[in-house]
């Protein structure tokens, strides 16, 4: 799910569509990667905080 | 005197899914997690018995056909986590079935409530088989409760789905015993004068009041 939002903010749809996974999975994944500060949510679009950066360069 | 009677509170058809967030298999998932598609929401009475096994190696076969409907499917038992993992893995071992779908730990059985699930005078510490039909916009549009004793028949609930969402299609409702590509009952007329006409408007009539047409 990281590295879906790689590029730019994205909804639950676009991270579900670009991953594969379930919808429900991707709305709450998401949600407990805002709630570890990995990513953060406007409306319905979530982005890579810079500890998600962080994160994602660190696994890559 | 005053006599207490307890009873169990059901979810209505046409009424809003109660809302809940839960410890599952495949994380923590609320109700609005599913919003945006229809969701079998299902509960079995303990995992590592005989009925329900058969029961989630049936729900696995139609998992792919529900799927293609845009249905998601959730199981919930008043069980731990650990107990569904293992019986998971128990169930791929033994079988060869792999189970895809999130099954909810309802330890505290607060969903169990919500849903009317427990029924005690067929236990007080187990739920009950029900099924949950609910619709994109999270509205109940069905409900199947099945006893401890007797396992579920898949044909049905796929059936089900299907019905509805002619339904919602084509603004129409089904017959006893309907079927994909059978005639599907044009909603009867709600006047005299409507009455009148419904006989010339070239639909299949019985009479006035049971007309089908294909869709």
């Amino acid at each position: 799910m990281l590295s879906a939002l790689e590029e730019g903010p994205g909804s639950p749809e676009e991270v579900a569509e670009k991953t594969g996974m379930s919808l429900f999975r991707v709305r709450s994944g998401l949600r407990e990667l805002s709630y570890a500060g990995l990513v953060e949510v406007t409306g319905e679009r979530y982005e890579l905080t810079e500890k998600g950066a962080e994160s994602l360069r660190d696994a890559q | 005197m005053v006599e207490v009677v307890e009873t169990t509170g059901l979810p209505r058809l046409g009424g809003p899914a109660p809302d809940f967030v839960a410890q599952t298999t495949q994380g923590t998932l609320t109700l609005d997690d599913f919003r945006g598609r229809w969701l079998v929401l299902f509960s079995h009475p303990a995992d590592f018995t005989p009925v329900c096994t058969t029961e989630f190696i049936a729900f696995a076969e139609i998992y792919d056909e529900l799927q293609k409907r845009g249905v998601d499917l959730l199981g919930l038992s008043i069980d731990s986590v650990f107990s569904h993992i293992a019986w998971l893995r128990n169930i791929e071992e033994k079988t060869g079935v792999e189970i895809p779908f999130p099954i909810i730990a309802d330890l505290n059985k607060v969903v169990a409530n919500a849903y009317g699930m427990i029924h005690p005078d067929q236990s007080n510490t187990e739920a009950v088989r029900c099924v949950f039909i609910i619709d994109p916009n999270q509205i109940v549009r069905a409900m199947l409760y099945y006893p401890l004793s007797t396992g579920r028949n898949m044909d049905e609930i796929v059936r089900l789905i299907d019905a509805l969402q002619t339904t919602d299609k084509h603004n129409v409702a089904t017959a006893a015993n309907w079927r994909p590509g059978d005639p599907v009952i044009v909603p009867p007329p709600l006047t005299q004068e409507g009455a009148q006409e419904r006989l010339t408007e070239g639909y299949d009539c019985t009479d006035w009041y049971l007309c089908r047409k294909k869709v």
